[in-house]
C-alpha cells in the first residue's frame, strides 16, 4: 500500500544540521592536517583555515586540489603504495569525504548567512530546553541519512573499482611507444579500431536522437526558431533596423510638421487659388 | 552541470593527466575516480530527469475545490492542497517543488515551496495564503528543480496546472446599517419624488393575492372574506435611495502592487457601501471608467445585484492590456524572472541559441543583450511571432516593453513602474479623466429617476488643476437635489491629518512617507476647498470614515432633509 507523505518546506532544517556542519569541518580539517606534513605548522593552519572558510563556496574542490597537490609532490614515481587494498581504501575515504562535504554544502551556506550570535543563541536555547527535539522526525532523518550513506558508499566503491580497471588499461609512458608501434604494424587492430570508432559514432547519434526526442514541443519549436535566427541573423537584423529607421523618420517628419503650425503646406492647397 | 561539477572536473582531469605522465598511481586513481564518479552521477541524474520527472502528476485543490476556475474574495485566506503522484518507481530525493503563485496571492511562511527528501510515490503538501486585491488570480503550475545529492547537476522544469479565479473585492459589513423606518417625518423638498415600491413600511401600496410565504399578519381578512380568496396587503417601502458609484480605474490607480493599489481602496469602499445599500433594499448601480472608456452597470437590488456589481468590479480591477510606454531594465528583469520561473526549459541555452555578438563590449550590457535575445525567443514562442518580429523585440524598445508588460500582466503581476504616467504628464491625463467623469456624471443625472446618491471614487488628488472640468457636472447634480460624495483614495492609505505628516522615524522610508503625506495633505486641502464650496462631501483615503460618509449621505437622501456638504 502506498503511503502518502507530507512534504516538508524547503527552508526546513534538519535537527542534525549543527552536528553535520561540525562533522564536515572536523573531518576536512583532519584530512588537511595529514596533507603536507613537511610544511611549517603556522602555514598549514593558515592554508587549512582558508580551505575551511571556502568550503561553502567551493564544496570539496579545494580539498581535492590540496590532496592532489600533496600526492603530486610526495607520491613516489612508479610507487605501489596505492596498488593494493590500502590504496583503494584511501581513495575511497577521500571520495567519501568529498561526497560528505558536497552533500552538506547547502547547510554550510545557510549557516554562513546567519550571524554568529544566532549560533550561540541556538546552543543556549537547546541547553535551556526551549528547543524541542522531535524524536519521530529524528528517527526518520537518521534512517534517511543511513540509507543515503549506504547508497553513496556503494556508488563510490563501484566507481573506484571501475577506475582501477580503467587505469590498468591505460598505457604508461614506457609502454606507450611500444604499444603504438605494435598497433601501427599489426593489421589485426584495424577492424577493432574501426568497430570502436563506428560504435562511438553510433552511440553519439543514439544519444543525440534520444536527447532530441526528449524535448517538449515548445522546446523543439524554440530550437528551430533559434536555428533559423542564427542562419539568417544578418538579414533579419537588416530588415528590422530598416523598419525602425523608417519609423523614426516618419515620427521625426510628423514632429517637424507639428512644430510649424502657422506655415501653409502647399501640397494641401494644390489646385486651389491661394 | 553546475559550476561545482565543472570546478571538480577541472583538477580531476589535470590530476589524471599529470598522474599518468608521472606514473603516480594514487594521483591517477583519485583523479580518475572523481571523473568516473561525476559520470556515474550524470547517468543517474539523466535517468531521473527522463523517467522520474516525466511521471510526476499534480492535483491542486483551492479551498477544497479542484475545478479549473472559481471565485475567491480579496482579503480572505485561501487554503491550497497539492497532491502529487508518481509512477510505480516513485521519485527520489532532492526535488524542489514550488507552486508558482501570482503577485495577488501572499503565501504564509513560504509553505508553497517544498522539497522531496526521500523516495516517495504519493505525497501531499498544503499552504495558506491571503488574496491581496480584486481582479484575477491565476495559478499557473509548478516549478520543479531537480538536483543530485551533491549538487553537481541541476534541471529546472515547469509543469503547468492552470486554475483561474475571479477575485471579488473585499467589503465591510457596516455595523450601523440604515434603519428601515423613517427617522424624521418631514416632507421632502420640492422636486423630490419618492419612488414607490413594495416593502414593509406603514403606507398601504396595494392588495394582491396571497402567495405562500407571505406573513400572516399582512393578510387582509375583510377583503379576503369579500372576494372569497386570501388577499395580502402590500405595504409601501421606505423611500429607496439609488446609489450610483463612479469608479476610476485609470493607470495611476492600478500601480503599486496588489492590495496596495488605489483601486483596491476604492473597491473596498464601493463594495462596503453597496453591501450596506443592498441590505437596506436600495438599488445600486455603477459607472466604471478608465482610459478605455466608460462601462455602465445597471442598478440592481438584493444579493444578486450586489454580486453582479462585485463581479463587474472584479473584472474591472483585472489589469487591462498594457499601454506601450518605455522600456526599462527593471521591466526586462521582471519579465526574465517570471520567464525563468514559468518557462525554464525554454530558456535553456541548448535549445535557445543566441547568435555571436561582438558588441556591446561592456560585459553588463552584453549580458543584458543576451538575456534579451533569450526573452525575445520565449515571448515569440508564446505569442506566435515571426522570426523577424522576434528579432524586432530585441532592437525595438517600445515593442519589447509592450510584450513584456503583457506577459507580466498575464502572469499575474501588477503594473510595472515604467508604465505609470509620470507626474508631468498628470495634467493631461487628469483632464482626460475629468472629461470622462464629467460626462458620466452628467449622463447619470439625466437618467436619474429619483433623489440619488452619486459616489465618486476617483484619484482626484493628482487632478486638482483640472477640477474645473468636473465642477459643472457636480453642481448640476446638486442642483437636482441629488447627493454627491467624493472619495479620494490616499496613496499612503492614511488620512492626511496633521499627525500623519509627522516624521515617525529618521529612516529613508519614514522620511519618504512623511514627505508623501505632506504632499497629499496639501493636495487634499486644495481639493476639499474646491469641492466644499459646491456642497459636495469629500473623504480622503479609503478607510471606514469614507464608508460612513457615504452612508450618512444616503441617510440624508433617504429622509429628504437638507444638509450642507461636509468634509470628512
Amino acid at each position: 500500500m502506498k503511503v502518502t507523505h507530507i512534504l516538508e518546506r524547503t527552508t526546513e532544517t534538519s535537527q542534525f544540521s549543527g552536528l553535520s556542519i561540525g562533522s564536515v569541518i572536523a573531518s576536512a580539517a583532519a584530512l588537511l592536517f595529514l596533507v603536507a606534513p613537511d610544511i611549517g605548522l603556522p602555514l598549514r593552519i593558515f592554508m587549512i583555515a582558508i580551505v575551511l572558510l571556502s568550503l561553502r563556496f567551493s564544496g570539496g574542490v579545494l580539498v581535492l586540489v590540496a590532496v592532489q597537490a600533496d600526492l603530486f609532490f610526495r607520491e613516489p614515481k612508479r610507487g605501489d603504495a596505492f596498488s593494493g587494498l590500502v590504496g583503494l581504501l584511501t581513495v575511497f575515504l577521500i571520495l567519501c569525504l568529498l561526497m560528505f562535504i558536497n552533500r552538506n554544502r547547502n547547510l554550510l551556506q545557510r549557516a554562513a548567512k546567519r550571524p554568529i550570535i544566532a549560533f550561540f543563541a541556538t546552543i543556549g536555547a537547546v541547553f535551556r530546553g526551549e528547543m524541542t527535539f522531535d524524536s519521530g522526525k529524528a528517527v526518520r532523518e537518521i534512517s534517511r541519512l543511513i540509507g543515503a550513506a549506504i547508497r553513496g558508499g556503494a556508488i563510490l566503491m563501484g566507481v573506484i573499482f571501475v577506475s582501477r580497471i580503467l587505469l590498468s588499461t591505460l598505457p604508461t609512458p614506457q609502454t606507450f611507444n611500444q604499444n603504438l608501434r605494435e598497433w601501427i604494424t599489426n593489421e589485426a587492430f584495424i577492424p577493432g579500431c574501426s568497430l570502436l570508432l563506428g560504435s562511438i559514432v553510433a552511440l553519439w547519434i543514439v544519444c543525440n536522437e534520444i536527447a532530441w526526442r526528449q524535448m517538449t514541443r515548445d522546446q523543439a519549436r524554440i530550437y528551430l526558431r533559434s536555428v533559423l535566427l542564427l542562419s539568417h541573423h544578418a538579414d533579419f537584423r537588416m530588415i528590422v533596423r530598416g523598419r525602425l529607421k523608417s519609423r523614426r523618420k516618419v515620427v521625426r517628419e510628423r514632429k517637424d510638421a507639428d512644430a510649424t503650425p502657422g506655415q501653409l503646406n502647399e501640397k494641401n492647397f494644390a489646385g486651389q487659388n491661394l | 552541470m553546475t559550476a561545482l561539477a565543472r570546478w571538480l572536473a577541472l583538477p580531476a582531469i589535470a590530476g589524471l593527466f599529470l598522474g599518468i605522465l608521472r606514473q603516480q598511481t594514487g594521483l591517477s586513481l583519485l583523479s580518475l575516480s572523481v571523473l568516473v564518479w561525476l559520470l556515474a552521477e550524470w547517468l543517474y541524474f539523466t535517468w531521473r530527469v527522463w523517467f522520474e520527472l516525466r511521471q510526476l502528476k499534480f492535483e491542486r485543490s483551492v479551498n477544497g475545490r479542484t475545478e479549473s476556475s472559481g471565485i475567491l474574495w480579496a482579503g480572505r485566506q485561501v487554503s491550497v492542497e497539492v497532491r502529487l503522484t508518481t509512477s510505480l518507481i516513485g521519485i527520489g530525493a532532492n526535488v524542489q517543488i514550488r507552486d508558482v503563485v501570482p503577485e495577488n496571492l501572499s503565501v504564509l511562511d513560504q509553505d508553497n515551496d517544498v522539497t522531496i527528501r526521500s523516495r516517495i510515490h504519493t505525497a501531499v503538501f498544503q499552504y495558506r495564503g491571503r488574496v491581496l486585491g480584486a481582479g484575477q488570480l491565476r495559478l499557473p503550475g509548478f516549478h520543479i528543480v531537480l538536483t543530485d545529492r551533491q549538487g553537481f547537476f541541476r534541471a529546472a522544469r515547469f509543469i503547468p496546472l492552470v486554475q483561474n479565479f475571479r477575485v471579488l473585492p473585499a467589503y465591510q459589513n457596516t455595523s450601523d446599517a440604515q434603519p428601515m423606518v423613517k427617522r424624521i417625518n418631514s416632507l421632502p423638498q420640492h422636486g423630490i419624488h419618492r419612488l414607490q415600491r413594495s416593502g414593509m413600511g406603514s403606507e398601504l401600496l396595494e392588495l394582491r393575492e396571497y402567495a405562500p410565504g407571505d406573513p400572516p399578519k399582512s393578510i387582509a381578512w375583510k377583503v379576503s372574506a369579500r372576494r372569497d380568496k386570501l388577499m395580502t396587503r402590500q405595504y409601501e417601502s421606505e423611500v429607496p435611495v439609488r446609489l450610483q458609484l463612479f469608479v476610476d480605474g485609470s493607470i495611476g490607480t492600478r500601480t503599486g502592487g496588489y492590495g496596495m493599489r488605489l483601486i483596491d481602496q476604492m473597491n473596498f469602499v464601493a463594495a462596503s457601501v453597496a453591501k450596506a445599500a443592498t441590505s437596506a433594499g436600495d438599488p445600486v448601480g455603477a459607472m466604471l471608467f478608465d482610459e478605455r472608456g466608460l462601462r455602465r452597470i445597471p442598478s440592481g437590488t438584493g444579493d444578486r445585484g450586489f454580486h453582479r456589481l462585485l463581479e463587474a468590479l472584479s473584472d474591472f480591477s483585472a489589469n487591462p492590456a498594457p499601454v506601450p510606454d518605455r522600456m526599462s531594465n527593471q521591466l526586462l528583469e521582471a519579465a526574465m524572472t517570471v520567464a525563468a520561473e514559468q518557462f525554464p526549459e525554454l530558456l535553456d541555452s541548448r535549445v535557445n541559441h543566441i547568435p555571436f555578438l561582438l558588441f556591446p563590449v561592456s560585459p553588463w550590457a552584453h549580458r543584458r543583450l543576451r538575456e534579451r535575445y533569450r526573452l525575445a525567443a520565449v515571448l515569440a514562442q508564446l505569442y506566435h511571432l515571426s522570426p523577424v518580429k522576434q528579432l524586432q523585440l530585441v532592437y525595438d524598445d517600445p515593442l519589447m516593453a509592450t510584450f513584456a508588460q503583457h506577459f507580466l500582466s498575464q502572469s499575474g503581476m501588477s503594473w510595472m513602474e515604467p508604465v505609470v504616467s509620470v507626474r508631468n504628464r498628470g495634467f493631461h491625463d487628469g483632464m482626460a479623466r475629468m472629461e470622462i467623469l464629467s460626462n458620466a456624471l452628467s449622463r447619470a443625472v439625466t437618467q436619474a429617476r429619483d433623489n440619488e446618491v452619486f459616489v465618486i471614487l476617483a484619484d482626484l488628488l493628482e487632478c486638482v488643476p483640472s477640477l474645473s472640468h468636473l465642477m459643472p457636472a457636480i453642481k448640476m447634480a446638486l442642483a437636482r437635489h441629488h447627493r454627491v460624495a467624493i472619495v479620494c483614495p490616499s496613496p499612503t492609505f492614511l488620512r492626511p491629518t496633521a499627525e500623519s505628516t509627522e516624521i515617525r522615524s529618521l529612516t529613508a522610508e519614514g522620511l519618504l512617507l512623511a514627505a508623501e503625506q505632506t504632499r497629499t495633505r496639501e493636495l487634499a486641502a486644495r481639493l476639499q476647498y474646491e469641492l466644499r464650496r459646491s456642497g459636495a462631501a469629500v473623504a480622503i483615503s479609503g478607510e471606514d470614515n469614507a464608508i460612513q460618509l457615504v452612508l450618512s449621505q444616503m441617510s440624508i437622501a433617504r429622509t429628504g432633509r437638507v444638509a450642507a456638504g461636509g468634509v470628512q
